[in-house]
């Protein structure tokens, strides 16, 4: 069955105007979310996952710039529509949440204000009818007594209640794509869970697709069904989740995967990746994982490798191509 | 809440029996009302006899603490000046300082918002530098200066409004216009910098992503939490406006309190300065406090045990 | 819920500042009006019609005074300001006409049966305003009244008064501790005006005062405290009518303010016009144009000179020659830009006894500083020997603080050092009544009776001097023991100018000038200013 493309992002650019000139963050990045599937985006932090999902949303800051050969949305180019229609599409057919729910709400107004505002900037309902629609949104996400809830300002709520508000925000109005900036990874490991599975379940339930970024491959095998690693601004790997965690291909992603403790280790020191990530202002020449990759070469430091689909489904940027990595026990 | 509003208000009673106690030295300490009531050529003898009726010879615990004793039924004595009771005839001054300090924080508001918004909103344009500049200017002139700048050149130059007085709306705009300038100059910078920072928080960002438009996000979800502080400052302003505006009153002829009280300090019109001073006092408590309540009902995450 | 509470309160504030300010009605009086003041019905300050149209010949006289009224009790108080209310809301037994001559205004005849003893007769044709005839019973009772309270103001003026006693329905006698020659100009001052014993009787003296009745010209529609009051015609009056329809007294404490409405037309006339502005009211144009209008007063301002044994200024040769050092005609001149008389007398040019032989550029003045350096080199002083202590106070009279200054330049000049002390308004008065004067006390004093013995007493009496000036010249206090009992008005005078040129060369004090009042006046109107500054409406008319 071959799945629609929601989203198509062809070579996204992002740059930073800062004191010491244009500093470039996201380096051609391009990858498409399919209807219906989960995508999970993995690096370390810092390296542009979380502004390549700003950049998609439009929310940047005034001093990043971003270009792009095309960022397409259900037939939209988002680089070229009005600002008038990005704001319709932002709330409705696009949302995204946030890292802290602690701070994600404001802490002047009620759950209820800020849930009825969503509701009712993108349907015209009224009142008492998106009051309805924020009860039930609310119970979708397991809130136990909501229509107390409404009431309460956000301060009187824990920070996985308030993960679920927001999440009930943003799929309130039934979201084709939602976008969630590692939603799980301010919340202690129980409700971590419990988020996540809240999340894949509404996905069926609401029919949307998630772009879900995060650091942490535990979650990475929870939820996702395809990959994205990013490195130094780069999509650096792409497959789906199997593949990935079987035999990952890039030296990178085969260094996050064993940098993870597992159950059953028994070696005494850890494995680490050495060296650190670069900055945005001095990047390594040519390939730019190179300083810390044990597979280095000769080559890898002359040029940039491409980004090639090396497999059906499977993309690699690295000139050792499938031969970077060694079966997963 | 409730047990806290309680607190406050018998909190309230010490303080105001200090100040009663240091005005009362202070007005003891300062000089004789019978210097201004009798001629310069008057004896000893004569003042010493005017001193004796108006029971001014009495040890100063003595008159003190007769003093306070009237105070709590509400008697502060007589102005020597009107020969009345001195409570009543400073309660009679307060609509007119009300008036005032109502219409220079409306003013003070009308202006600071809008350009403390648009100042965070551009920030660092020239619009901006321009604002923050007549914002320190505001800060730096004095409240004499302004009003009879205003005066000259609104009421004299232009005639546009009266040059002083009471009476009509027209007479409230310049000397409300006076006080204004100097609050305004506080508030603008503050809501500016309130603006700026909370633009960056995550709160907003959520707004944003709902599909909101920028004014709203800034009108709504922005100002509020910027507000908090500067309603607080707000309060803390009417005190100030109430019995500090003596200045503007004396340049506009303004019959309020501030000029009532400078009237009654030049005479040594003790019964009158207590009473005024003591309302002040009052008013600055409580001032104090409705701004606490304040903050506390605008930010549900403030509450008072 | 809560927003919406908030907003509510916000709003409810905001609508109550903007209906009370609509109100517009200025605050209600619990002192002394007789009406509730009406928004807009004070005349005072229309915005926008200025001088112009509005006030083609309109018969409202407004005047701008530098501070309101002190008391609607006449009894209390002793200012010039307040004073000039009453004389056109009340009756006394004389009254002053334009040309400072003393007038009966209750009283027809007066005798001085003997050196103690007085005698009046009062008219039987006056009345106050709620229809009491002004009995001979009211003058008994407000004699009495301000010759026996000691906690009044006034007390220290007529406490000299003994007794009172009715003769008959229109006459009375009254009896002094000691005499008074000046007695019908005591009568003059507006604390002795005549109050309505009945009433108050009646009604105790706080009803009075929230609503005074009247017996003058004019009728005190209402009192705003710190704000105005207005006069309407008295039409009971049994004098001259009233000549204005309507007088409204606006306080305006602060001067520019004060001045800027002159300009506007907001007043007609105003007084104590500070020098800074006085460019600004010649030169106006505007609607009828405003002009300065000079006028006598009786204030000199003088330096007090410390004759204390051991002090620098028992030195005669160093009393005479600080006279000589000082160039009067300069600082009237350049300083005062003509606003002051030099002079070597306490008296003033109206006042009765006035030396004319001390007053005016020549004779006023004795400015030769080669002369001054002369006396001190005779007294045996070497140049700088010489250091003096002198105060001053600044900003209370015309230039005080700039005169000073201009006098320790002239004694500098001379070869006496100064040390010149600055102070406030109110410490200088302190220091004067406490007798804490330096080597040298610059102040202006001036005469309430404009009879010359009253002001003579401030250096012939020895009760004053002691402590103060300590000049002790027998001769003198010997005159004025037998002026102050002189019945015979033009022997007093004679008196007066001898002991004034007594003074003049012994100098317990040296005079510098006698001061003019400066008035601000609409050129609507015509003022002939008063020797006594008091302003009354009945002596300003429309100008033609």
């Amino acid at each position: 069955m071959k799945q629609e493309t929601l989203l198509q992002v062809e070579k996204l650019n992002a740059y930073f105007k800062t004191e010491d000139g244009r500093v470039q963050a996201v380096k051609d990045v391009s990858f498409q979310v399919k209807k219906g599937e989960l995508l999970a985006i993995v690096g370390e932090s810092g390296c542009g996952k979380s502004l390549t999902s700003l950049s998609i949303m439009g929310l940047t800051a005034k001093n990043c710039q971003v270009e792009a050969e095309g960022i397409e949305f259900q037939g939209e180019d988002l680089l070229k529509v009005s600002p008038r229609r990005f704001r319709q599409l932002r709330g409705k057919e696009l949302a995204m949440i946030f890292q802290e729910p602690l701070t994600s709400l404001n802490p002047l107004f009620t759950i209820g204000y800020q849930l009825m505002e969503t509701i009712r900037l993108h349907n015209p309902v009224t009142k008492k009818q998106a009051r309805e629609m924020a009860v039930e949104v609310l119970k979708k996400v397991e809130i136990p007594r909501p229509e107390r809830i409404i009431m309460e300002y956000p301060n009187a709520l824990s920070g996985g209640m308030r993960q679920r508000v927001m999440i009930a925000m943003a799929l309130v109005n039934k979201p084709s794509l939602l976008i969630a900036d590692e939603p799980t990874t301010a919340l202690d490991v129980t409700i971590q869970a419990q988020i996540l599975f809240l999340m894949k379940h509404l996905m069926k339930e609401y029919h949307t697709s998630i772009m879900f970024i995060t650091h942490d491959l535990g979650v990475v095998a929870e939820v996702a069904d395809r990959v994205m690693v990013m490195y130094a601004g780069q999509v650096v790997e792409e497959a789906n989740v199997y593949d990935l965690f079987n035999k990952p291909y890039h030296p990178y992603t085969k260094g996050l995967m064993d940098s993870t403790i597992k159950v059953d280790q028994k070696e005494g020191l850890l494995a680490t990746i050495s060296g650190t990530v670069p900055s945005l202002a001095e990047m390594p020449e040519g390939c730019r994982f190179h300083p810390r990759c044990p597979l280095a070469g000769e080559e890898c430091k002359k040029a940039c490798p491409e980004l090639r689909e090396v497999e059906p489904g499977r993309k690699v940027r690295c000139i050792h191509g499938n031969t970077g990595g060694k079966e997963n026990g | 809440m409730g047990k806290y509003l309680v607190k406050r208000i018998l909190q309230m009673i010490p303080v105001m029996i200090i100040i009663t106690m240091i005005i009362f030295i202070l007005l003891n300490v300062a000089g004789d009302p019978t210097v201004n009531l009798l001629p310069l050529d008057a004896t000893e003898a004569e003042r010493e006899a005017l001193r004796t009726a108006m029971g001014l010879n009495r040890p100063l615990p003595v008159q003190y603490l007769d003093f306070l004793k009237k105070a709590f039924t509400g008697d502060f004595g007589n102005s020597y000046r009107f020969n009345q009771p001195a409570l009543q005839l400073a309660m009679a001054r307060m609509p007119m300082s009300i008036q005032l300090a109502g219409a220079a924080l409306l003013f003070a508001v009308v202006m600071a918002i809008p350009l403390g918004i648009l100042s965070a909103q551009f920030a660092n344009s020239p619009f901006d530098l321009i604002i923050s500049g007549v914002s320190v200017l505001g800060r730096a002139m004095p409240s004499f200066w302004v009003g009879i700048m205003l005066i000259l050149l609104l009421a004299v130059n232009f005639r546009l409004f009266p040059v002083s007085g009471s009476g009509t709306p027209a007479h409230l705009v310049l000397p409300a216009l006076t006080l204004s300038i100097q609050n305004a100059a506080q508030i603008i910078p503050l809501i500016r910098s309130n603006m700026l920072s909370i633009m960056h928080e995550d709160y907003i960002r959520t707004a944003r992503s709902k599909g909101l438009r920028e004014w709203g996000v800034i009108c709504i979800h922005a100002f509020k939490n910027a507000l908090v502080p500067v309603v607080t400052i707000i309060a803390l302003e009417v005190p100030g406006l109430i019995g500090g505006a003596l200045i503007t009153e004396t340049v506009f002829a303004w019959p309020g309190l501030g000029q009532f009280l400078i009237q009654a300090i030049g005479n040594r019109d003790m019964s009158v300065v207590q009473v005024c001073i003591f309302l002040i006092a009052v008013i600055t408590l409580v001032a104090n406090l409705i701004a606490d309540i304040v903050y506390c009902l605008i930010d549900p995450r403030i509450r008072y045990e | 819920m809560r927003r919406k509470s908030i907003s509510k309160v916000l709003a409810a504030v905001m609508a109550c500042a903007v209906a009370v300010s609509g109100c517009g009605g200025s605050g209600q009086t619990s002192g002394g009006s007789s009406a509730p003041a009406e928004p807009g019905a004070t005349g005072a300050g229309e915005a926008g019609t200025a001088a112009g149209a509005a006030q083609e010949g309109s018969k409202t006289l407004k005047i701008g005074a530098a501070s309101d009224i002190m008391t609607l009790d006449p009894h209390d108080q002793n200012q010039t300001n307040t004073g000039d209310l009453f004389i056109s809301i009340g009756s006394q037994l004389f009254k002053r006409d334009l040309d400072f001559q003393v007038k009966g205004d209750l009283c027809t005849e007066y005798e001085q049966v003997d050196d103690l003893t007085w005698t009046f007769k009062i008219r039987d044709d006056a009345s106050f305003s709620n229809g009491d005839p002004i009995t001979i019973e009211d003058v008994k009772w407000s004699l009495d009244r301000v010759s026996s309270d000691e906690g009044l103001v006034a007390y220290i003026y007529f406490k000299y008064i003994d007794n009172v006693e009715i003769v008959d329905d229109a006459t009375i006698k009254v009896t002094t501790e000691s005499p008074r020659p000046d007695m019908t100009s005591l009568l003059c001052m507006p604390s002795s005006t005549i109050l309505p014993s009945k009433f108050i009787e009646e009604n105790g003296m706080e009803a009075y005062i929230k609503e005074p009745v009247s017996s003058g010209p004019y009728l005190l529609k209402e009192w705003i405290p710190d704000d105005h009051y207005t006069l309407t015609p008295n039409p009971d009056y049994y004098g001259e009518p009233a000549t204005w329809e309507e007088v409204v007294v606006r306080a305006i404490p602060e001067s520019s303010t004060r001045v800027s409405e002159l300009l506007t037309g907001g007043v007609d006339l105003i007084y104590n016009v500070p020098v800074n502005e006085w460019e600004r009211v010649s030169n106006n144009t505007d609607g009828y144009g405003t002009s300065l209008v000079y006028g006598e007063t009786s204030r000199i301002m003088l330096m007090l000179l410390r004759m204390t044994d051991g002090w620098v200024c028992q030195d005669p040769l160093v009393r005479e020659a600080i006279e000589c050092a000082i160039d009067k005609n300069a600082i009237c001149d350049t300083l005062l830009l003509g606003a002051g008389t030099p002079t070597r007398s306490r008296i003033g040019s109206s006042v009765v006894g006035f030396n004319n032989d001390l007053f005016g550029s020549e004779k006023g003045d004795m400015y030769d500083p080669e002369r001054a350096k002369e006396l001190l080199a005779q007294g045996g002083y070497s140049e700088g020997q010489i250091e003096v202590n002198m105060t001053a106070s600044s900003g209370r009279y015309l230039m005080d603080a700039e005169m000073a200054q201009m006098i320790a330049a002239y004694l500098e000049a001379v070869g006496i050092k100064v040390n010149l002390e600055l102070v406030d308004a109110t410490v200088l008065s302190n220091m004067f009544s406490a007798k804490e004067n330096k080597d040298l006390f610059l102040i202006g004093l001036s005469d309430g009776q404009y009879d010359g013995c009253y002001p003579l007493a401030q250096f012939c009496d020895p009760i004053r001097t002691e402590g103060q000036s300590d000049y002790d010249n027998p001769e003198i206090v010997k005159l004025y023991q037998q002026a102050r009992v002189e019945k015979d008005p033009e022997k007093r005078a004679a008196l007066s100018t001898q002991i004034q040129s007594i003074a003049a060369e012994d100098r317990p004090q040296v005079c510098i000038a006698q001061m003019k009042a400066i008035f601000g006046v609409s050129n609507r109107v015509v003022l002939n200013p008063r020797m006594d500054t008091n302003i009354l409406p009945d002596e300003v008319s429309l100008a033609k």
